[in-house]
């Protein structure tokens, strides 16, 4: 959808992951938006030069979110919010808002 | 002749301010440079983070010029320890965009460069946003140096959301 905008199509799914999970990584946006992880990074890369995203690292693995310091963060994000909303409703389940347990689980717990 | 070896943090900053200002390159100086430069070196920084609006292709040719060289998203001259970095624009500290700036006079040019104020929101910003203690004390270090208007400070961290931690700020400057 806004793929022309931002020059590839990989940068606009990695910026709607992150708005509607807030973080990610990686290796799990590529499972998650089915593209390669060349092409994440590399959009990731981008993002972070650009000021809009930061990583920190937790154990191995940089984690990824929008940088609270982007000084055009508010109007983005609206921005982003509106275009997501277009999205059919099928898309965004299966590619952004995926039925994954995300709370804690008790170590040892069976089910 | 510049002596890189010895040069001061302050005239790499004149220096490429100087140089790239000849080439019709305007760059400002941000991040942890102006600390140093404002708390009188109680926090040493070795990178200068300048913005600069112009085409990175014609900045890499200018410094190439002057004799830097570009190693990953770094730039530094042999011999000198100071490294130089672009990082990208607009000048903002928050949602704040900042359009006014200091023009600091050192040996080698003039420094355009975040105002003391400015430099404290900039640091402030990290303390508020990740809870960065350095952070916080690279603000205090500025104001232990520096007279800085603590009311302008108060308004901008009013309007980014973080009255409380300023107070903290605040409270921790009195006991200095």
């Amino acid at each position: 959808m806004l793929e022309k905008l931002f020059g590839n199509v990989v940068i606009e799914k990695v910026l709607f992951y992150l708005l509607v999970n807030q973080t990610g990584y990686a290796m799990g946006l590529k499972k998650a938006l089915g593209v390669p992880l060349y092409s994440v990074q590399l959009a990731l890369n981008r993002l972070e030069l650009g000021g809009i995203l930061v990583r920190q690292p937790q154990g191995k693995t940089q984690v990824y979110q929008y940088n609270p310091r982007y000084p055009f963060l508010e109007e983005l994000q609206a921005f982003l919010q509106r275009a997501y909303n277009a999205l059919p409703v099928e898309m965004r389940e299966r590619l952004y808002e995926p039925r994954i347990r995300k709370r804690p689980r008790r170590k040892g717990k069976p089910l | 002749m510049i002596e890189w070896e010895k040069i001061s943090l302050e005239d790499v900053a004149g220096f490429l301010s100087e140089e790239l200002r000849k080439r019709g390159i305007e760059v400002v100086l941000v991040g942890g440079a102006c600390v140093t430069i404002y708390s009188g070196n109680r926090y040493q920084s070795y990178d200068l983070d300048f913005v600069v609006y112009e085409d990175m292709k014609r900045v890499k040719q200018a410094l190439k010029e002057l004799g830097f060289h570009e190693n990953g998203k770094y730039f530094q001259h042999r011999g000198c320890k100071w490294i130089v970095e672009f990082v990208s624009s607009p000048v903002a500290v928050g949602k704040e965009i900042i359009a006014s700036f200091e023009n600091m006079k050192v040996a080698t040019g003039t420094i355009k460069m975040l105002r003391v104020e400015d430099s404290v929101k900039d640091r402030l910003a990290s303390y508020f946003h990740w809870n960065d203690k350095q952070g916080l004390d690279q603000a205090l270090d500025i104001c232990a140096e520096r007279s800085v208007d603590l009311k302008e400070i108060e308004s901008w961290a009013i309007k980014e959301g973080f009255e409380k931690k300023f107070q903290n700020f605040v409270e921790k400057l009195q006991r200095l």
